[in-house]
């Protein structure tokens, strides 16, 4: 970045020295030995993935997994090739190609589980805006009523089927492809930038690897999900910027608006982020007093991208931040004044944590935290020496205990969750910075030691950063939300089984599309991506969700005849499973429903299939699990 | 046929530059790069197999995009970086732009965008040649042919692991479904639809009007449904209208029955 490039005073004080048996080339002898040790590396990374088809293959067989076998694969794909690449023994570019290497890796484990279809709630969200494109041939509308303000924010869904028409992949397969080339630009975008602010490679890979560990990595960030595409779109977009021709002036701003309106395009929370980075870095360069050219009129002309586009999806995006800030802001509140908690490493449903998995991920947080003291400290105090970046990523990291503690209620755990992508920026740089500084200063003391002894700090490193990865995995998501398995009620990846495909596939078949439907939030989301109808909602619909979940889950009343004929609903799909479990995830159909926050048991299946007695409401499909009723022909009153 | 390579061949050497000032780009890599941009076109138009499709589309899309950014990467990992970041970058903006055309995202429009986007970069590159030397590929094999073996095998593990996944995933499918549907009804009968997978038996359908005593009973009807599945289709005779409630019930009395009910009239 411009004032904080390699060769830039602030910067080369952060650079590690020159290592004797870091360039990578050695004896013929050396250098065959560390090939066969790379090959080991390459080979047991190809058999972690294994292990995860594995996985993969018992959870649709047998119905089960193993957690443990779980983090095990993981790490075997993780921790050898950090080691490598930590090890000092390769070249630059055999890091990065080994960090790639390893990243697409722990990605195509995510690929593994879900092979021929998406699984999660945002996943199928989007495949349903992706149809909606593919069979329009136009952006925005129609609208998804699930998650509204992604239908504004089609940026993945224009890459994915722009793959998609252009070769003849299925849109999963091009969904894939898109996931690994967005994998691939975070990892060279965060090793490149990381490179430019400190003028070190092993500091950027470390930053890498460190990056790794934030628990959005396995679980949200590795989705079909608009998010998935902004980061990398986010980081690559301060990558333009930073490289761009200064003497160029406006002109050279031309590639990062590009890029930055690219990103506005595809998500909302992200194109923000980049915004008040953009503000905090302005800020930063007036502490320091190192100007960078143009960033003012950078950050001056992406606020503007930001308001046009937040006018253009006003009607949704503005209510979905506000909801989202505004309920956080509210549970934390009630926390404080000694308000019920979240229950951690449990679920509604009753499932728990096994008791491993908690001691790992406190032992994370524990871990980062422990580490975050000493290297906060010295990054604060050598604040003049980091740099206005430098700056702003030491302050992003100090926000790291939001993280954990977010966790602590229900409604500020997503926000928590989401902001670990940046705040784990900051993370990295800090403790990366800290870790090769500190090394330096001891070389001169290492130096009297035995090669074993130079070992132990690098293999401490190693094993640090795995039992972090592990547990930023269990921190991300309960075990069974990585893999398939039995079913389990509301429980996304989970319940979305072959019954419920099954019942989607009929609805395409025999149900026109854009007919209104209500079911439960898994039946929902497979009717609105596989059949294209128009799931009722009050966030789309402007209806009492309240009153529309009641048609699944009450028991009869009058007011529900009047419901369905006040938001035309057309269709219900009933899952009686439903009965058997509270769900999982907390909420059958959406926050505010029928006994919302209150219910102790699971609907009756009485409740569930009420529409059996109504006259005029019939029951056309039915699987033994998933029944639809045609609710077109009820009488409606006036 | 020595001739026709000899014709080739002489045309070959003989197509003229393009006439662009300055061009630098040699003729043959201008032609072949050309042509790359006109297959993925002429590909997306026949519709060809993706196991096609995606290899060349992804090597023109590189190529074209390695192009772009060549004067700005200083190092190979920069380069892939730039080279991923553009391609995402440019497929957005222009499907933005094209969401304003009365075309829309489309495969036309998606192909007619390569063909505008690669050969604008081609003329904006032209005078950008690209030197690939055969002495640097025998070097750069000579040098890692063990880690590529390494690579191949991991490759080969790689697919074994897709191929260990799908076969869950086809297990998984096969498992026992039966499923009951309405397909049309009028007055006189209603249509109906057994969905079965992996399941065997012997079945009955019954219908009854509003509770009133049995009024159909079909004939037993036999289901062998392997994993690839099996549909049948029935129709069901009624004699009033009414709301009337059709079973699918095994005859041998095992819990798997299915229930529709239909308003007749």
């Amino acid at each position: 970045m411009p004032g904080s490039g390699p060769g830039s005073q602030q910067l080369e004080s952060y650079a590690a020295a020159p290592d004797s048996s870091g360039d990578g080339h050695g004896s013929p002898k050396r250098n065959r030995s560390l090939t066969h040790w790379a090959g080991l590396v390459i080979l047991l990374t190809a058999v972690g993935t294994l292990g995860q088809a594995w996985i993969s293959y018992e959870g649709r067989t047998a119905g089960a997994s193993s957690p443990a076998l779980f983090y095990l694969t993981l790490s075997l794909i993780y921790a050898p090739s950090a080691a490598l690449i930590l090890s000092g023994k390769l070249s630059d570019n055999a890091k990065v190609g080994f960090a790639l290497y390893m990243s697409l890796a722990v990605h195509a484990t995510r690929f593994l589980q879900y092979p021929s279809d998406f699984g999660y709630h945002d996943e199928l969200v989007h495949q349903a805006i992706a149809a909606a494109i593919d069979q329009t041939g136009h952006l925005f509308h129609p609208l998804n009523t699930i998650l509204p303000e992604a239908s504004y924010y089609p940026g993945m869904e224009i890459f994915t089927t722009g793959l998609q028409h252009m070769t003849g992949m299925s849109l999963h397969s091009a969904g894939w492809v898109m996931l690994a080339i967005a994998d691939a630009i975070t990892v060279l975008a965060i090793i490149q930038l990381m490179r430019r602010i400190t003028g070190n490679m092993n500091v950027a890979c470390l930053a890498a690897l460190i990056y790794m560990c934030n628990q959005e990595l396995l679980n949200f960030n590795s989705q079909f999900s608009y998010a998935s595409l902004a980061l990398p779109l986010a980081l690559f977009c301060i990558y333009v910027f930073a490289m761009r021709d200064e003497s160029a002036k406006l002109r050279g701003l031309i590639p990062a608006m590009a890029v930055f309106v690219a990103l506005e395009a595809t998500h909302h929370i992200t194109s923000l982020a980049v915004v008040i980075l953009l503000w905090a870095w302005n800020r930063a360069t007036q502490v320091t007093g190192r100007r960078v050219p143009q960033l003012y009129v950078f950050f001056a002309l992406s606020i503007l991208v930001v308001a046009v586009w937040t006018w253009f999806a006003r009607a949704y995006v503005i209510t979905y931040i506000q909801a989202a800030v505004s309920s956080a802001a509210d549970s934390v509140y009630k926390l404080l004044n000694g308000g019920s908690s979240r229950k951690l490493f449990a679920t509604p449903a009753g499932y728990k944590t096994p008791e491993w998995e908690v001691i790992v991920s406190f032992g994370s947080v524990l871990l980062i935290l422990f580490i975050l003291v000493p290297a906060g400290l010295y990054a604060i105090r050598r604040w003049r020496l980091v740099g206005a970046v430098g700056l702003v990523l030491t302050l992003t990291a100090l926000a790291y205990p939001v993280v954990p503690f977010g966790h602590l209620t229900d409604n500020s755990s997503e926000i928590a969750d989401r902001s670990a992508v940046f705040i784990f920026g900051g993370v990295a740089y800090v403790v990366s910075i800290w870790w090769f500084r500190q090394l330096r200063t001891q070389r001169s003391e290492r130096r009297s030691l035995s090669n074993q002894n130079r070992l132990r700090p690098t293999v401490a490193l190693v094993l640090g950063l795995t039992f972090c990865f592990v547990g930023g995995g269990i921190i991300g998501d309960s075990d069974w939300a990585y893999t398939p398995g039995s079913y389990m009620v509301i429980a996304d990846n989970r319940s979305i089984d072959q019954l419920a495909l099954a019942a989607g596939s009929w609805e395409a078949a025999n149900i026109k599309q854009g007919s209104r439907v209500v079911s439960d939030r898994d039946n929902d989301l497979v009717s609105q991506a596989y059949a294209g109808l128009h799931v009722v909602t009050a966030e789309a619909d402007h209806v009492d969700g309240g009153a529309v979940s009641n048609l699944l889950l009450r028991y009869l009343a009058p007011s529900d005849i009047d419901t369905i004929c006040a938001d035309h609903v057309q269709y219900l799909i009933s899952d009686v499973r439903l009965s058997t479990s509270l769900p999982e995830l907390g909420i059958y159909i959406d926050q505010g429903e029928y006994l919302d926050g209150t219910r102790t048991a699971p609907p009756a299946v009485a409740d569930l299939t009420k529409f059996d007695q109504v006259p005029g409401a019939e029951r056309i499909y039915d699987n033994g699990a998933i029944r639809i009723y045609n609710l077109k022909g009820l009488t409606c009153t006036g | 046929m020595h001739r026709l390579a000899e014709l080739v061949m002489a045309w070959w050497e003989r197509v003229p530059s393009p006439r662009l000032k300055q061009s630098t780009m040699p003729r043959r890599e201008l032609i072949v790069r050309a042509a790359l941009n006109v297959a993925i076109v002429v590909a997306i138009a026949a519709g060809l197999s993706a196991w096609f499709a995606t290899p060349l589309f992804l090597v023109g899309v590189a190529a074209t995009a390695e192009l772009a950014v060549r004067n700005y990467s200083a190092n190979g990992v920069e380069k892939i970086l730039l080279i991923c970041g553009a391609a995402v970058t440019a497929f957005i903006l222009v499907g933005l732009f094209l969401n304003f055309t009365p075309l829309g995202l489309t495969r036309v429009s998606w192909g007619a965008s390569w063909l505008v986007v690669s050969t604008g970069v081609l003329v904006w590159r032209r005078n950008s040649a690209t030197l690939i030397r055969r002495e640097d590929i025998k070097l750069y094999i000579l040098h890692h042919w063990v880690i590529g073996l390494y690579g191949i095998a991991a490759l080969a593990i790689f697919v074994g692991a897709v191929y260990l996944a799908m076969a869950g995933v086809w297990s998984s499918n096969q498992r026992p479904m039966l499923a009951f549907s309405l397909v049309s009804k009028n007055a006189n009968q209603v249509v109906v639809k057994i969905n079965a997978i992996s399941t065997t038996g012997t079945y009955r359908i019954v219908a009854q009007s509003n509770n009133r005593p049995l009024h159909y009973s079909s004939s037993p009807i036999l289901v062998n449904a392997d994993g690839d599945g099996e549909t049948l289709v029935e129709n069901v005779p009624v004699n009033m209208p009414g709301r009337w409630i059709i079973h699918l019930n095994s005859v041998n009395g095992s819990n798997s029955s299915r229930e529709l009910i239909i308003d007749v009239g």
